[in-house]
């Protein structure tokens, strides 16, 4: 176990090695470098715009285009190591304090949404499992399979739509006021009303990640309000990973449930609470935790277009907006850290796999 | 397999009822099915885009004048017994013209010289002109601002968008850029995967260990960030999108390969062809992957799905594809300004990914099930 665990953390040398790599090939694809501009003179179609003169003289200097290639790579290598990633072109900040701003908002979307993918798809897969070829089995898996294949930016845009107060919306305060007043008298004109209006809501803010100015409410207002404002995009981040989770936690356990010691402990006469959730669910569980380490990639690549439609003001939407202002130094930093990050929760997924199944020794 | 002399002489026809066993399960898979028809159709949609959607005529008959400063130079021709067929290749006299009707046969697919394209009323057909036209006869990228976000009619069937460009003919040439993304991208996963998976697998050691160092690497980056860090610098292009998602998907394939050739590389059949001294490079790719390749097919399956997604999300981001040409996330892209009205920009270029991510999922779930001896009945 230990040497497991040594060896596994040793082999964050070579990745990172690798990672700090292919950030520097990147890189070297970037404005003012001798690479881009043989690209540029071979391919005209590609950055048809201009870039100005100002970002190309700024760019070489902070990343030492002028000087030889092995020279240049350990420059990165050394702003990758320090994590001195510079400034931003556009505001001159350190990239590393924006990023200290946007990071913990991402995280808490993220963390949020993994907590919830994982409390809700145990128990459905468990129930799925254990209820396999009935309806209900039968309606879950194709469920589960329509989640799984809508688009998230989709699903955010349908969702602003009708309940973020898209065409003739009516907010929920208006809707349970009006409820309240009619619900003496039910009466044709009412549910009328309610068929008119059902399909348009506003429920939910769609931009943000909480009210201006709530950071002085009392604490909780603000968390209220923060969960309020967390509903949508959230509900977005969750539903995918929901949908997978749920698939793997049904047939890992129906695999487990076909195991010869599941046979046997039925054959004692324990009950078949006992058997499945005493014997069955926790080994079922094992291969879910190693799910993790593509669960990750996923969710960040995942709040770059939900923070980006709902406008909070995490990692993702900070990337994008670095990308369209051409703020290089900012789109590096988040590039690498995402990496740095990623790798750091492969890691996490795979000691934790380690732990649970005592079996794992290392190839 | 043209290999008489070894054990494995056999393996055409085990293979082959293999697959007949495959496609019998699959067949039995209703969804799975009706999954592969509207594949189908999708494929057709983008295939004849043409001739569902666009300005350009199918067949044209037009009259043409020529230039009268090219015509006064060259004499007239006196006997033209091939005018008809002249007629026919108009690309080919350019020398002696003469006033006359001339067919067009496919301008929609063809360029003809004389036909101009960049005029629009060049399409129409005149006084005596024939023409026969697309389905939709309203090209994918013309503009008419005074129709701009009109709701669907019955000139427009699923509405315009902010230019006054027709929802559905754009809708039916995005098929186009998210098939061709969804294939080339899976396309270079599998060959690259296939090749690192193979070689992992089959020699072990230190190449199997470096293979894997590497995989380990490339599933660090999330290929959204990826693939817009590189759009960041490049600036934005197909080729960037297609090549990336091909990139990052392989170590998916890779590791599945590997797990295959770990199994066969010490199965009777590799070993007998061991023994008749053939190369590795043969044992592997000719006799030991087409042994590997069922759950390749499967994970290309959805790897389809996902690259289309991927495609789309970037378009959606207005970093996909470079406009004016027609893409279903741009479309929802432009959504986000008029969302308070425009349900026909939300709702349509949405439904069309989903369904073709279903489609391929839903084909992609019924393959794994016909392939899992588990799942036989």
């Amino acid at each position: 176990m230990k040497a497991y665990l040594i060896k596994r953390i040793l082999l964050i040398i070579p990745t990172f090695i690798g990672i700090s790599l292919v950030t520097f090939t990147v890189l070297q694809l970037s404005p003012g470098n001798p690479a881009y501009m043989k690209l540029q003179n071979m391919e005209g179609a590609m950055g048809a715009d201009a870039i100005p003169q100002d970002i190309i003289d700024q760019t070489i200097e902070m990343y030492g285009f002028d000087k030889p290639l092995p020279v240049r790579y350990l420059l990165w290598m050394k702003r990758l190591i320090t994590f001195d990633l510079g400034d931003s072109y556009k505001d001159g900040r350190p990239v590393l304090t924006r990023i200290g701003e946007a990071l913990p908002i991402t995280i808490q979307l993220n963390v949020i949404s993994l907590l919830l993918i994982y409390l809700i798809s145990i128990p459905v897969g468990t129930y799925s499992a254990t209820h396999q070829h009935t309806r209900s089995d039968n309606t879950i898996t194709l469920g589960l399979f329509i989640l799984y294949s809508l688009p998230s930016f989709w699903v955010a845009m349908l969702l602003m739509y009708f309940f973020g107060g898209g065409g003739g919306s009516v907010s929920l305060q208006t809707l349970c006021t009006t409820m309240f007043t009619k619900i003496g008298i039910v009466e044709w004109s009412s549910v009328q009303w309610m068929l008119e209006k059902v399909l348009h809501f506003n429920w939910f803010p769609i931009y943000g990640f909480g009210t201006a100015g709530s950071e002085d409410w009392p604490f909780w207002k603000w968390f209220a309000d923060r969960a309020w404002h967390l509903c949508l995009p959230v509900f977005c981040l969750t539903y995918g990973g929901f949908a997978t989770i749920s698939r793997y936690a049904r047939s890992g356990l129906i695999d487990v449930v076909n195991q010869d010691y599941i046979r046997t402990s039925r054959a004692y006469g324990f009950s078949e609470r006992m058997v499945i959730f005493k014997y069955a669910l926790r080994n079922s569980l094992i291969p879910i935790i190693t799910l993790l380490g593509t669960l990750i990639p996923a969710m960040i690549g995942g709040s770059v277009i939900i923070e980006s439609i709902f406008s909070i003001p995490g990692m993702g939407r900070l990337f994008y907006e670095s990308i369209l202002a051409r703020d290089y130094p900012m789109v590096m930093g988040v590039f690498s850290i995402t990496a740095i990050l990623t790798l750091v929760g492969l890691i996490v997924s795979d000691i934790l796999y380690a732990l649970t199944d005592p079996r794992i020794k290392f190839e | 397999m043209s290999n008489p002399k070894t054990a494995h002489s056999e393996t055409p026809s085990t293979s082959q009822s293999y697959w007949r066993i495959v496609l019998h399960q699959f067949k039995r898979n209703k969804q799975a099915m009706v999954a592969l028809v509207v594949l189908f159709i999708l494929f057709s949609v983008a295939l004849f885009a043409p001739f569902i959607a666009g300005e350009k005529p199918i067949y044209l008959v037009k009259y043409y004048e020529p230039k009268q400063a090219i015509q006064s130079d060259k004499e007239p021709v006196a006997d033209n017994p091939t005018g008809e067929q002249k007629a026919l290749n108009p690309q080919v006299n350019t020398q002696d013209e003469q006033p006359g009707f001339r067919t067009y046969w496919f301008p929609n697919l063809f360029k003809y010289e004389d036909l101009v394209d960049v005029q629009f009323d060049r399409w129409r057909a005149g006084e005596g002109e024939r023409a026969i036209y697309a389905l939709v006869p309203i090209g994918p990228e013309r503009n008419n601002v005074a129709n701009a976000l009109q709701a669907p009619d019955k000139t427009h069937i699923l509405g315009t968008d902010y230019n006054g460009r027709d929802v559905f003919s754009r809708l039916v040439w995005g098929t186009q850029i998210s098939m061709s993304v969804g294939f080339i991208a899976v396309s270079i996963s599998i060959i690259l995967g296939v090749f690192m998976g193979a070689l992992a697998g089959f020699y072990g050691g230190k190449i199997d260990a470096i293979i894997l160092r590497t995989i380990e690497i490339m599933i660090c980056f999330p290929s959204l960030i990826l693939i817009l860090a590189l759009i960041a610098f490049l600036g934005r292009s197909i080729f960037i999108i297609m090549v990336v998602i091909g990139i990052i998907g392989s170590p998916g394939v890779a590791r599945l390969v590997r797990g295959e050739y770990l199994k066969l590389r010490d199965s009777d059949f590799a070993t007998a062809a061991k023994a008749t001294g053939l190369s590795d490079m043969r044992i592997m790719f000719r006799h030991i992957l087409p042994n590997a390749m069922a759950p390749v097919l499967v994970f290309a399956t959805f790897g389809v799905a996902g690259a289309i997604l991927t495609e789309t999300a970037l378009s959606f981001l207005g970093l996909g594809v470079a406009p004016p040409t027609a893409s279903w996330g741009e479309i929802l892209n432009q959504s986000k300004n008029y969302i308070d009205f425009a349900w026909w920009l939300v709702v349509f270029p949405g439904v069309a990914i989903f369904v073709t991510v279903t489609a391929f999922n839903l084909v992609g779930e019924g393959l794994r099930e016909a392939m899992d001896p588990k799942m036989r009945q």
